[in-house]
């Protein structure tokens, strides 16, 4: 309340600000009218009161006043940057407990997801970009795994095919794999500037078998070319001092992610999982041979 | 200041698909909602861990609630009713603890007395605030659902179960309460800041 309205009250109300010399009904009017809600009549009338008595002016100015200061706090126009990302935190913090809550109890009474929704809707939000680099060691260890994979497609393959940076001749000793039914393994290798068979979506090419690995990567993998992945895969083959033949920026985010890190495959479809952990597996099997 | 409002016709679009189960248009509604729901509830209840966890349960019951939703009447009327009947019982229950009340007696010591000047904005809206809280509760939320979020009486009205007539009733002594309280409280620091300058 400032002082020049305080006076005004107190010049009208001749020292008694507290008790306006209006009745009720009219009092009740003038909040109204602040709130806007008035008939047009009668707020016009009001206003024409307004402008002529002092005194219901000086009231009236009190009650906005009030409201005012109520905005305010509602809607603070000065509020700070601190005190604008806290309450930002505690948002988000009652929307990911209020998703917890949500979650739990779709869990115990069996509810389904409502249709057009996805798991990914409800599961923690992974950040795939971030980490990527303190996933080297498992990009290092899965690299090696797809080159020595692919070292040993290139040894059952034609001669033609190119050959991985792991010649036949390293694998010469001990294991011997059997050129007509090496591993039971599908007959595929990335493409190269040698390969002469259409280019998948993937960008691999498919060498022959009715389930050969381009088909299990092109279902497992369906997204898009990552950016990610082609700025990291000269790096990533620098790293290792290997000859990648498997362009990883024809793989998803998504999909490195999950190849990386196995906590996060519950997060995601279960027939794209299927499908991943038959390739990793088939990938381990190699490395463990 | 003009008072923000949401557009409605938003709300009730996302209302609809969430219900047609879009869980993002939920999701949006949330973000959209919280915060003023949240002001709302602290003014109400005077704490913010349990205006919080009123924030929470609100929207769990309209997830809930999904399907039986209509768009016959505005998504923030629907969602502040239940907010409110939230807050009435819990209002009802002795009171947990009172951090934002302190908060704002620790904030208006930090303003101080003894200013030559009548008295700050920012002093007088903590005043305001704290005499709010001690408004009786229908009159609070009506006022405070009318003047400060800006609904309508008509609203407000479906939000306290009650009709426009004893909103507008509500609202008027609630400010008029707050004019007197705030009239009283200005002038004992006038006269103590007199007193200290003496």
């Amino acid at each position: 309340m400032t002082k020049k309205t305080r006076d005004a009250t107190r010049d009208a109300t001749r020292g008694d600000w507290k008790k306006p010399a209006l009745d009720s009904s009219e009092d009740e009017d003038l909040s109204a009218l602040l709130d806007g809600e008035l008939s047009p009549e009668r707020a016009e009338q009001l206003r024409r009161r307004l402008a002529e008595e002092p005194e219901l002016a000086a009231r009236c100015a009190e009650l906005g006043e009030v409201s005012g200061h109520l905005r305010n706090l509602a809607h603070p126009a000065d509020r700070s940057e601190s005190e604008t990302q806290r309450q930002g935190a505690r948002v988000e913090g009652m929307h990911a407990a209020l998703r917890q809550r949500i979650a739990a109890e779709q869990a115990a009474t069996g509810i389904e997801p409502p249709a057009g929704t996805s798991s990914r809707a409800s599961a923690p939000v992974i950040p795939l970009r971030a980490p990527w680099r303190g996933l080297a060691p498992a990009v290092a260890a899965l690299a090696a795994g797809l080159a020595l994979y692919l070292s040993l497609g290139d040894f059952r393959s034609d001669d033609s095919a190119p050959t991985g940076n792991l010649a036949e001749s390293d694998f010469s000793e001990g294991v011997t794999p059997d050129p007509e039914n090496p591993l039971e393994l599908p007959r595929w290798t990335a493409e190269t500037e040698a390969g002469d068979g259409a280019r998948s979506e993937n960008g691999l090419v498919e060498t022959s078998g009715p389930e050969s690995a381009p088909q299990l990567i092109a279902e497992a993998f369906p997204t898009g070319p990552s950016e990610m992945a082609r700025e990291n895969q000269d790096r990533l083959a620098a790293d290792l001092d290997v000859d990648l033949k498997v362009d990883l920026s024809v793989i998803g985010d998504e999909e490195l992610a999950i190849a990386f890190e196995f906590d996060v495959l519950a997060d995601f479809d279960v027939i794209e999982n299927l499908e991943l952990l038959e390739l990793l597996d088939e990938l381990d099997t190699l490395e463990r041979i | 200041m003009v008072v923000e409002r949401k557009d409605p016709d938003l709300d009730i679009a996302l209302m609809l698909a969430f219900r047609d189960g879009d869980e993002a248009a939920f999701d949006r509604l949330f973000l959209r909602w919280a915060g003023p729901l949240l002001r709302y509830l602290e003014r109400m209840l005077g704490d913010e861990a349990v205006a919080e966890e009123l924030v929470q349960e609100t929207f769990f019951r309209v997830h809930r609630a999904r399907e039986g939703y209509e768009s016959r009447a505005r998504f923030s009327t629907w969602l502040y009713r239940i907010a409110t009947n939230l807050a009435i019982n819990e209002l009802k229950r002795p009171r947990r603890r009172h951090v934002h009340q302190e908060e704002e007696k620790a904030d208006l010591r930090a303003v101080g007395l003894g200013v030559e000047e009548v008295v700050d904005s920012r002093r007088l809206g903590v005043e305001v605030g704290q005499e709010l809280e001690r408004l009786p509760e229908r009159q609070r939320m009506a006022l405070w659902l009318s003047a400060a979020e800006g609904h309508s009486y008509a609203e407000v009205a479906l939000i306290l179960e009650t009709t426009e007539k004893s909103v507008k009733a509500l609202v008027h002594r609630g400010r008029a309460a707050l004019v007197s309280r705030m009239g009283n409280c200005t002038d004992s620091m006038a006269s103590v800041s007199r007193r200290g300058t003496a």
